[in-house]
């Protein structure tokens, strides 16, 4: 049925051998683009909103960073501190370093672990990271945020300075 | 020239430009707008790497029409059918002219967003088979079958366009008289 139709233009130079249908389809593409004014964009706006965008993409990593050790976890809040929070109830021995905690006299001294990102990780390695640091993966939830990679971990709860034990869960919320 | 007023110029100078594009591409003015809007965005975050480019209104488009086909193939969103029927001309204006460009845009809309946007880049843009494949880094070959196939549904839709209203149609054996 379609044995008299030629293949399409290959769109090389001096190709002027347009077949009708593809003649109608420039014709046609042209006035449609021409149907709609074209909306007001606002140059400026964007670029102060991809300035705070990329603001936020910092704050997101620092903050989805967890830290967990065996037994004793520390979130280190970005600053690679010694100190953790009041609340941590230290379970593995403690070796009070001559840390910069003279604020507060509850402050519990604890070493420091190399805290991990699970940021834009695939779940699978995020499950085997959590199962490696002896943590356990809590509620699964599935979200959407710009430009983030299906099946990869968005965020997670709780969130750096938490301090994790041992045997706690984590919730991942994965993209998707 | 200060990155800053060198965007805000570009986006002076071609957003109509890219409009245009978006339009034929989604079909509707809201997604076109969406569209660009994002595409913008995401040029300024890499602006100084664009702005350092040969062809910065290349790049630009090239990233647009992989974010609208990327996000299509996502969310599968389905364009409007109000369809069958319809769409197919009324006996004895199977030549109104008008009437099958009408027919030829909705048909196109309802492509599947790879073929469309091969056929948007050839027929609006003006892009050669390379030129495409380099857009959407897949093959020439796969361009020049996506164009075929593309090209083919068209015509099944709108039999009216297969040629010229002029040569009337004395083929296929329908001189009976």
């Amino acid at each position: 049925m379609t044995g008299y139709v030629s293949p399409p233009s290959d769109g090389r130079d001096g190709d002027i051998h347009l077949e009708f249908l593809e003649q109608e389809l420039v014709t046609v593409l042209n006035d449609f683009a021409n149907t709609s004014p074209t909306p007001h964009f606002d140059a400026p706006g964007i670029r102060r909103h991809t300035r705070r965008k990329r603001a936020g993409f910092v704050a997101a990593v620092a903050a989805v960073v967890v830290a967990a050790g065996v037994g004793t976890a520390l979130a280190a809040a970005g600053t690679g501190s010694h100190t953790a929070r009041p609340a941590a109830r230290t379970t593995t021995s403690t070796t009070p370093t001559t840390s910069t905690s003279t604020e507060k006299g509850n402050v519990t001294t604890v070493p420091y672990v190399k805290p991990f990102d699970l940021k834009g990780v695939p779940l699978a390695a995020a499950e085997e990271a959590l199962a490696g640091a002896r943590l356990k993966v809590g509620t699964v939830t599935h979200g959407v945020v710009d430009n983030c990679k299906p099946g990869s971990v968005i965020a997670v709860s709780p969130l750096a300075p938490t301090v994790l034990h041992g045997g706690e869960k984590v919730d991942l919320a994965v993209c998707g | 020239m200060d990155p800053g007023t060198d965007f805000d110029s570009f986006v002076a100078t071609r957003s109509r430009a890219l409009f245009r594009g978006a339009l034929v591409l989604t079909g509707s003015r809201e997604a076109a707008e969406d569209l660009v809007q994002e595409t913008l965005e995401r040029a300024c975050g890499r602006w100084r790497a664009i702005a350092a480019m040969d062809a910065p209104d290349a790049y630009v488009r090239r990233i647009m029409v992989n974010l609208a086909n990327n996000r299509w193939k996502r969310f599968r969103r389905v364009v409007p059918q109000h369809d069958a029927g319809d769409d197919r001309p009324a006996p004895g204006d199977d030549y109104g002219r008008v009437d099958s460009r009408d027919q030829l845009v909705r048909a196109l809309q309802r492509l599947p967003i790879g073929m469309r946007t091969v056929v948007v880049l050839r027929y609006f843009h003006d892009l050669s088979d390379a030129e495409i494949a380099e857009d959407l880094r897949i093959s020439p070959s796969a361009v020049r079958s996506q164009l075929t196939r593309g090209l083919e549904k068209l015509r099944a839709q709108i039999p009216a366009l297969s040629e010229p209203p002029s040569s009337a149609r004395p083929r296929k054996g329908t001189q009976t008289r």
